[in-house]
């Protein structure tokens, strides 16, 4: 018989098993893992610190390597500081978002308080040797612009402002264009490329609109009528003769009035007239224009000059934070009052040191503190002065609606909108900055309701909506400040002559301050710019002792080069005009404005007066738009100059002959062209002198 | 066991030979036997003798003799809390916990009564129950293996005379015993057999004098192990009650017999052919011994019949039983896992290990976990029998009539009311090896241990307690990681087929 | 035995909620990562990325879920079920987490390189444990502890040098040949795993070549001597197939653990930097 095989166990073993015990494996697994991660640890203590990095970092900062603490700061994300020590070695804070900066008034205020994007949310590092850092991705700036594409792009800015920002022409492209179609010639006649074909040569008069409105030398309208101008009282016009042979007069009219031809183009004599008239309209708008042309030229004059921390020695560097940090306890010792915010702190010290004299310069110069406010709004956002001045605008729209008429309405709602004006403490910015824009807004609207026969009003509003301004910001008159300002200018470009570098750096640093203090600046915006000051230098003397100096002498040389020749270019087109010359005049502003319209009769049927018809508009050559970058030559060789510009139809220089955001997606669809953000748009300004002619 | 407390006279050879066997004489129901018989059923006859105070049995422990009492008075004690216990569930059974599921007693009557199956009368904790001379009591608790169900203590000095349970099967054939037996059983019928057909859940409605008719007609029959008791086929004749033992209950399935279900103690069957008048639908068979009660037909019908409450009940409990007979005959892998337990003897257990070796990874975790729990050394081994894809290791049934109780001298093998662990107590145990030895299936294993109380190296007897006292029940089911290992009780039909089958 | 049945979930429910989640997050991750950019250390990224390390250190319990009996917290098999389901989740959240693109550094690819491997052999291990038992259930009928299979293996040969008593020369040198080395020691083979009856043909047929050249008395020992060595190779069957399973934790153990280890270590760069 077949022996079975048995179901189950052949044999019953009499005692109990006990199985192997299933610990013995994960024990020593535990055990391996935690020796290999104790061997992972050890290694980045002893200093291979290439244990830590999730990759490579990019070929551009090979000389970076393990050094970890260049950029990151341990338990703490990469802070901006560290990227700007090579970067931006003058600290113009060009790396803050340029569309921020190029934005003025009360979108520079509301630009201001976005928190600013770090450097490494959008240029992250270790991704690989080949990773071109420069390079940000679509989805990054989709992150605040939630339109996503260029498909749903919005129009343009300009369009959608709807107003000329650009030209100071009445110019009919509709009449030229059939004239010189007349002779065979196209756009090339006046719009030549220029030579790298991004763009075109300014329109020159000369060369292009003297061939058919110049005859003898002599501006005509159409090559044979020469232009007049209007009737213009003769007690404006100089009588003795100057050194420019002035056009003819004719004969004076019963009223006083004579009118005038045979004009030259930028005729010398007319300028020098029309510019004292206009100074005498309008001298405060021209001081303050002149003023803001100031200050722009000390900032370029401060990037100019700008020396780099890195280049300074160690022990300067050491006693320039301590001098900061001193300034930094005084001006907190301060901050309760009003008068914190002052520049000749540290100028006092630095002064001592290299000249003892000046000493007294400087006394005298705080004893004139440049914070003359009025004292009924000595405090800053004090809910009751806004109330009394918001009470005075309300009289004064009131007035307005008194007037009768149709504008009676438009007072009624900007009455409304005024009453929406909250006054909120400083310590609440946002709420500031939207009071101010709905001051602005009403300011405009007001403008927008008075003609120009009660500009009075408009100007006095206007004043008080500065001055609420500076009152809310907490800061200074511009009257009070300006020659407070000029005479520290002065008195730090005699310091410089005797300084040695650290003192310099420490001047570059103080005109910097200065330069940039405008009506308007906080007590709070200065003590933020110390600080950072501060910690750039703290910063710069730890990296330093652990790294060494960082090499950036040839990206100072180039922004001081870019700066220097933007300040030539700047005090080229400022030389002192022709109206320099003549004397000022006394003219009532009503009857000056009409005197000038009349003197300017002939240049007005191309030329525009600007708003307040004081003086002609600034006749600019299209500059580019500063938010995006354009180049001309790859679309010119593709299409003629009607496919996006519509002017055959264009009757006023006042149209704009942009096309429009649709007009480019017909190409620009991300197949056929490119259609991502970086080809068009700049995040960061090139440089630091852009940035400063940006904020214009 | 305190039962040996008295001291006894074993018989000894040829010269108090005669002495002894005129002694045994003395006993009415030995007076009319032969000489060959008596001499035969000698061995197993032990007189006993008690002091005021002794117990001659105690709740329980399991005894392997019934006593006659020759001289004194004994009382018949419950503790107080004893009658609470309720019996293990028998689930899905129509008829259950009639005489106390797989222990002695079932539920408390109102005026505190407890019925038991194994005492000759009811006791009662209000009430002092006494025995006096002439009394049988305990044949139950030696035929049938059930644990004592109250404390027997003597109040007066007594004497009694221990038949163990081969001689009281030897006895009970003797036709000049059969008087003897008649009184027994009247002596049953009167006390005790009204209320244990009360316990039925059937005639639990009945009214005094239906019970007093059915406790008059009732006959006692016993049956030997493997005894047919009815043929499928043959006519319903009677209501059969089981008073103890098991009985299979089986149909006739291609040539030979599938195992449908089983009865226990305080089960029944009959009623449904009796109610729809039709011939026995399946078998019975007896496991071992087993007592019934035997309704005859008539007298069932009467009963029933005029009680229509009865009668709905009744009909319930058929269609129920009808459910389960067909569930059971559709699928066949069920008779077959029933028949397999009836073989191997599975079906005496409450709580059955099983692994499934179609899931099993032979990990050990089971083995491991038990280990755990029990201070390193398991109470399985995971060896054993192999059925289709089960393996059923060699690990404690929990029997319900536990054979490795018998023999213990130190009662450290207990299995306490009410509960379904069999425990052994380590401090208890002197390593005899007895239960070892009892156990048909060799589940339980001597460990070397060092007992505290005996101060020696001992071979503790140890075995699968169910992890008695673990809040998340057995360790070994819990601890599989794929769910391998299950416990089921054989007895569960809907378990069996739900886990088995699957 | 049905090649799909062992397979079966034995918790469709988990299997379909975990596809679902995963499936979600993928296409979350894509979607993310095709509208606005994606980088690991974004809100997205880093949301994925811990619930990922969460879900594989809260598996990672399981290893001490096996040992540990107090307090009682559901099954061991739940916790299984839980480990493979959250584990191979967690997978797939990484994958989500480094944004579908090729890690940078040595770091990042030791960190996917081991994320991978574990998550693998798991699934290895699923698909092991679930076939091989089914495989011996349905094929072998012997059962045995693996500690026990010397012990068994030399109590075959002493029955069959005990069935040898008294054979023919002709046996005793069949026995000396065939039967003494294939009982002789244990011959493991991966093959077994596949087929847990094969070769036994082969390995028997001597046995059926022999029995038409000795008498009847021989025949019965040959018979027995057949049903022995056939014993034995089950019990060989069952030595490869539960070695197989023992060895597994080898492959899933380390790697899963020195994970873990370099997941830390990933943490605590990400915060330190």
């Amino acid at each position: 018989m077949r022996r079975p095989t048995p179901p189950g166990t052949p044999s019953r073993s009499p005692r109990y098993m006990l199985p192997a015990d299933g610990r013995r494996l994960f024990r020593v697994s535990l055990l391996v893992a935690a020796g290999a991660l104790a061997v992972a640890v050890a290694l980045y203590a002893v200093g291979l610190k290439g244990v830590a990095s999730p990759g490579a970092l990019a070929g551009a900062h090979d000389g970076i390597d393990t050094a970890c603490t260049q950029c990151h700061q341990p338990a703490a994300r990469v802070v901006d500081l560290r990227c700007e020590r090579c970067h931006d070695p003058i600290d113009s804070r060009r790396f803050e978002s340029a569309a921020h900066a190029a934005a003025t008034g009360a979108r520079a205020m509301r630009a201001a308080h976005i928190p600013p994007v770090e450097c490494a949310s959008c240029h992250a590092d270790h991704g690989g040797r080949r990773r071109d850092l420069a390079r940000v991705d679509d989805g990054r700036c989709g992150s605040c612009h939630r339109f996503g594409s260029f498909a749903s792009h919005p129009e343009f800015a300009p369009i959608r402002a709807g107003h000329d920002v650009y030209s100071g022409i009445d110019f009919s492209h509709e009449i030229h264009l059939r004239e010189v179609g007349k002779t065979g010639e196209r756009c090339q006649a006046c719009h030549v490329p220029t030579p790298d074909q991004r763009g075109f040569e300014p329109i020159a008069f000369d060369t292009h609109c003297a061939r058919c409105h110049v005859q003898n030398g002599l501006l005509t309208l159409n090559g044979t009528d020469l232009l007049k101008s209007g009737f213009t009282p003769e007690s404006v016009l100089p009588s003795a003769a100057l050194l420019w042979t002035a056009p003819t007069r004719s004969a004076r009219d019963e009223r006083g009035r004579v009118t005038l031809e045979r004009f030259r183009h930028r005729d010398p004599w007319t300028v020098a007239v029309a510019g004292r008239l206009t100074s005498a309209i309008a001298g405060a708008a021209v001081a303050s224009e002149a003023r803001r042309r100031g200050t722009e030229a000390a900032r370029l004059t401060a990037v100019a000059q700008a020396s780099s921390v890195s280049t300074l020695a160690d022990a300067d560097l050491t006693a320039w934070l301590e001098l900061l940090e001193r300034d930094a306890a005084v001006a907190d010792r301060a901050a309760a009052t009003p008068a914190a915010q002052d520049p000749t702190a540290g100028l006092d010290a630095v002064a001592r040191l290299i000249d003892p004299s000046t000493a007294a310069a400087v006394g005298a110069l705080r004893g004139a503190r440049p914070n003359g406010i009025d004292p009924r709004l000595a405090n800053p956002a004090d809910p009751q002065a806004v109330e009394e001045r918001r009470r005075e605008l309300m009289a004064l729209i009131d007035a307005i609606s008194a007037h009768g008429g149709p504008t009676a309405e438009r007072a009624a709602s900007l009455r409304q909108r005024l009453s929406r004006i909250a006054a909120s403490a400083p310590s609440a910015p946002p709420d500031t900055a939207a009071s101010l824009i709905a001051l602005d807004g009403v300011d405009q609207a007001v403008r927008a309701i008075e003609p120009a026969a009660s500009a009075t009003s408009t100007a006095q509003i206007r004043t008080l909506a500065d001055q609420i301004r500076q009152t809310m910001s907490g800061g200074v008159p511009p009257a009070a400040l300006e020659p407070a300002r000029d005479q520290l200018l002065a008195l730090l470009a005699a310091l410089e002559t005797r300084a040695n570098p650290p003192q310099r750096a420490r001047i570059a640093d103080l005109r910097e301050t200065i330069a940039m203090l405008a009506a308007g600046d906080t007590a709070a915006l200065l003590g933020e710019r110390r600080d950072r000051l501060r910690d750039r230098v703290a910063l710069e003397r730890a990296l330093r002792a652990e790294h060494g100096r960082t090499p950036v002498d040839a990206t100072v040389n180039r922004e001081r080069a870019v700066a220097m020749r933007e300040l030539q270019q700047m005090r080229a087109k400022d030389a002192p005009g022709p109206a320099a010359v003549l004397g000022p005049i006394e003219i009532e502003p009503a009857r000056g404005k009409t005197a000038l319209k009349g003197l300017l009769g002939a240049c007005l049927p191309c030329h525009r007066l600007d708003e307040d018809e004081a003086a002609m508009r600034p006749v600019r050559a299209g500059r580019p738009v500063l938010a995006a970058t354009f180049s001309h030559k790859p679309h010119t060789i593709q299409a003629a100059c009607d496919t996006c510009h519509a002017v055959a139809t264009s009757r006023a220089g006042i149209d704009v002959n942009l096309p429009t955001v649709a007009s480019c997606r017909t190409c620009h669809d991300g197949g056929r062209a490119r259609a991502d953000c970086a080809s068009c748009h700049n995040y960061h300004p090139r440089s630091a002198a852009e940035l400063v002619v940006a904020s214009r | 066991m305190d039962a040996e407390a008295g001291h006894h006279k074993p018989a000894h050879a040829a010269a108090e030979d005669a002495t002894e066997l005129s002694a045994l004489r003395a006993y009415p129901f030995l007076k009319n036997l032969s000489e060959t018989v008596l001499r035969k059923l000698r061995p197993n006859l032990v007189e006993r003798y008690y002091s005021a105070g002794d117990a001659v049995l105690r709740a329980g422990e399991y005894s392997d003799a019934a006593f006659y009492l020759k001289d004194g008075i004994l009382e018949v004690r419950v503790t107080a809390g004893a009658g609470r216990h309720a019996a293990p569930a028998a689930p899905n059974r129509a008829a259950t916990a009639s005489f106390g599921g797989g222990l002695q007693r079932s539920g408390v009557a109102a005026d505190g009564t407890i019925i038991v199956a194994d005492m000759p009368m009811d006791v009662s904790i209000n009430r002092m129950v006494l025995l006096e001379p002439g009394e049988l009591f305990g044949e139950l608790n030696a035929l049938a293996r059930y644990a004592v169900s109250s404390d027997v203590i003597a109040r007066t000095p007594a004497v009694c005379l221990a038949i163990r349970a081969p001689a009281l099967r030897m006895l009970f054939k003797q036709k000049e015993v059969a008087e003897f037996k008649k009184q027994v059983d009247e002596r049953y019928r009167v006390r005790t057999l009204g209320s244990h057909l009360r316990q039925v859940e059937l005639f639990a409605e009945l009214p005094g004098t239906a019970i007093e008719r059915l406790r008059r007609t009732a006959d006692i029959v016993s049956y030997e192990p493997g005894a047919v008791i009815v043929e499928q086929g043959a006519p319903a004749d009677a209501f059969y009650l089981v008073r103890g033992g098991n009985v299979k209950v089986s149909i006739d399935a291609g040539g030979g017999k599938l195992a449908v279900t089983y009865l226990r103690k305080g089960e029944y069957a009959g009623e449904t052919a009796l109610l729809m008048n039709e011939p026995w639908p399946f078998s019975m068979q007896a496991l071992e011994y087993v007592e019934l009660i035997k309704i005859p037909r008539a007298e069932f019908e009467a009963a029933i019949r005029d009680h229509p409450p009865v009668e709905r009940q009744l009909w319930e409990t058929v269609v129920a039983r009808l459910k389960e007979r067909g569930h059971a005959s559709r699928n066949p892998m069920v008779s077959q896992y029933l028949q397999m337990a009836m073989d191997t003897g599975l079906i005496h257990g409450e709580s059955v290990l099983l692994i499934d070796l179609s899931t099993c990874t032979r990990c050990d975790d089971c083995v491991r976990a038990c280990a755990d729990t029990h201070g390193g050394t398991p109470r399985f081994v995971r060896e054993g029998a192999k059925y289709q894809h089960w393996s059923i290791p060699v690990a404690c049934y929990q029997c319900s009539d536990p054979v490795c109780l018998v023999g213990c001298p130190t009662g450290a093998i207990t299995r306490a009311l009410g509960t379904l662990e069999v425990t052994i107590d380590p401090g208890t145990c002197i390593g005899c090896g007895n239960c070892v030895k009892r156990c048909p299936w060799g589940n339980i294993i001597e460990v070397p241990f060092s007992s505290p109380t005996l101060n020696k190296n001992i071979d503790l007897a140890t075995k699968c307690d169910l992890c008695v006292g673990r809040a998340a029940g057995p360790a070994c089911v819990q601890m599989c990681p794929h769910g391998s290992a299950t416990r089921i009780s054989f007895k569960d039909l809907a378990t069996v087929s739900q886990t088995l089958s699957s | 035995m049905s090649p799909v049945l062992p397979f079966r979930p034995k918790r469709p429910a988990w299997l379909a909620a975990t596809a679902a989640t995963a499936a979600v997050s993928v296409a979350l991750g894509l979607g993310a990562r095709w509208w606005r950019g994606w980088s690991p250390g974004d809100w997205w990224g880093l949301t994925f990325g811990t619930l990922a390390a969460v879900l594989m250190f809260l598996g990672a319990l399981y290893a001490g879920r096996r040992r540990l009996l107090v307090p009682p917290l559901s099954t061991a098999q739940d916790w299984l079920q839980f480990h493979i389901y959250g584990s191979t989740l967690a997978g797939v959240f990484v994958l989500v987490h480094i944004g579908f693109a090729w890690p940078n550094g040595q770091f990042g690819w030791w960190l996917l390189g081991l994320t991978l491997w574990t998550v693998g052999s798991g699934l290895l291990g699923v698909l092991l444990q679930k076939w091989v038992p089914a495989l011996v259930a349905a094929q072998l009928s012997v059962e045995v502890i693996y500690e026990r299979i010397p012990e068994i293996v030399s109590q075959l040969q002493a029955e069959a040098a005990r069935t040898m008593e008294g054979a023919s020369d002709v046996l005793q040198r069949f026995y000396d040949a065939q039967v003494q080395p294939a009982l002789a020691g244990l011959s493991p083979s991966w093959s077994y795993v596949l087929d847990a009856h094969r070769g036994r043909n082969e390995r028997l047929a001597p046995f059926e070549h022999l029995r038409s050249f000795i008498g009847d008395d021989d025949r019965n020992r040959l018979a027995d001597l057949q049903a022995i060595v056939a014993e034995k190779l089950e019990i060989e069957a069952h030595y490869s197939l539960q070695r197989a399973l023992r060895l597994w934790p080898i492959l899933h153990v380390p790697p899963a653990l020195l994970l873990l280890a370099a997941i830390v270590l990933h943490v605590a760069e990400v915060w330190y930097f």
